[in-house]
């Protein structure tokens, strides 16, 4: 459960948002974003350097098609 | 070097990201051959919301089998490729039997696409009364704000929902079709969640 400040800071992103231009919250927004990503590819690439690390990412692929 | 990399090291300077481009392209095709809508969480991100995601929910009008070959094998001739199958009839038996797939970039493992058909008369109203929106700066077609609220408010309404709910409501204040949202609510109600029990 996330306590009411976390909703006030949500709402106050959202104002600034409405409030600037495009080019300005996007920036911002970018690097937040595009960071899961990189981090995410990062953390399979050194997954699959290993053959233990092969196999769970062999298990996370399997889940992912299961996954209706 | 992989594509994500590769267009981030060469691209001009530019405020889009990762999963931006990833949509757009992914669109762009699948807009070619038939009418579909993003919907869920990417929604909100395209909006601003300030968190992550590392997929995008797309509903697709219902299609022949030979019409979503001709797709399929156009979405891998622009690189990319399904985690179910390569073949074109095996994805389509999952499609038609209501469950989604899921296209990433070829050799990549994210972002992805979770695709689906059209399930009953909600996905149907939500085709039909698409939008594209400016705000966004993406050349993509999305369900609408009121049915995206709708969904978050009054079916799934977990913490992050109702944050992304809370955050379209705001980008979109004085705009917004309360009456309508409502409307939607209750078909939600009587088509969606009656239906699970």
């Amino acid at each position: 459960m996330r306590d009411k400040s976390h909703m006030e800071q949500v709402e106050r992103w959202a104002e600034y948002v409405r409030s600037v231009p495009l080019s300005e919250w996007k920036s911002k927004q970018k690097s937040l974003i595009d960071a899961q990503i990189i981090i995410g590819m990062r953390f399979r690439k050194n997954l699959g350097k290993t053959e233990e690390g092969r196999k769970i990412l062999e298990r996370l692929r399997k889940a992912r098609i299961e996954k209706k | 070097m992989n594509y994500v990399f590769e267009k981030e090291m060469n691209r001009e300077i530019s405020d889009r990201t990762i999963i931006d481009n990833f949509a757009e392209e992914f669109c762009r095709v699948v807009g070619r051959h038939i009418k579909y809508i993003v919907v869920s969480g990417y929604v909100a991100i395209a909006h601003g919301i300030g968190r992550g995601t590392i997929d995008v929910d797309m509903i697709i009008e219902k299609m022949r089998e030979r019409d979503f070959a001709k797709m399929h094998e156009e979405l891998v001739g622009e690189g990319f490729e399904c985690l179910q199958s390569s073949k074109a009839d095996d994805i389509y038996e999952y499609l038609i039997a209501g469950d989604s797939v899921r296209y990433i970039r070829i050799g990549e493992d994210l972002p992805e696409m979770e695709v689906k058909f059209v399930k009953d008369e909600i996905d149907e109203l939500q085709m039909r009364t698409r939008k594209k929106f400016p705000f966004t700066g993406l050349d993509v077609w999305f369900s609408s704000i009121e049915f995206n609220v709708a969904f978050k408010e009054g079916y799934l309404k977990t913490p992050k929902d109702m944050e992304d709910a809370k955050h379209l409501r705001i980008i979109y204040k004085d705009e917004l079709d309360e009456l309508l949202i409502e409307d939607i609510k209750k078909m939600i109600k009587r088509l969606r969640l009656e239906d699970e029990g």
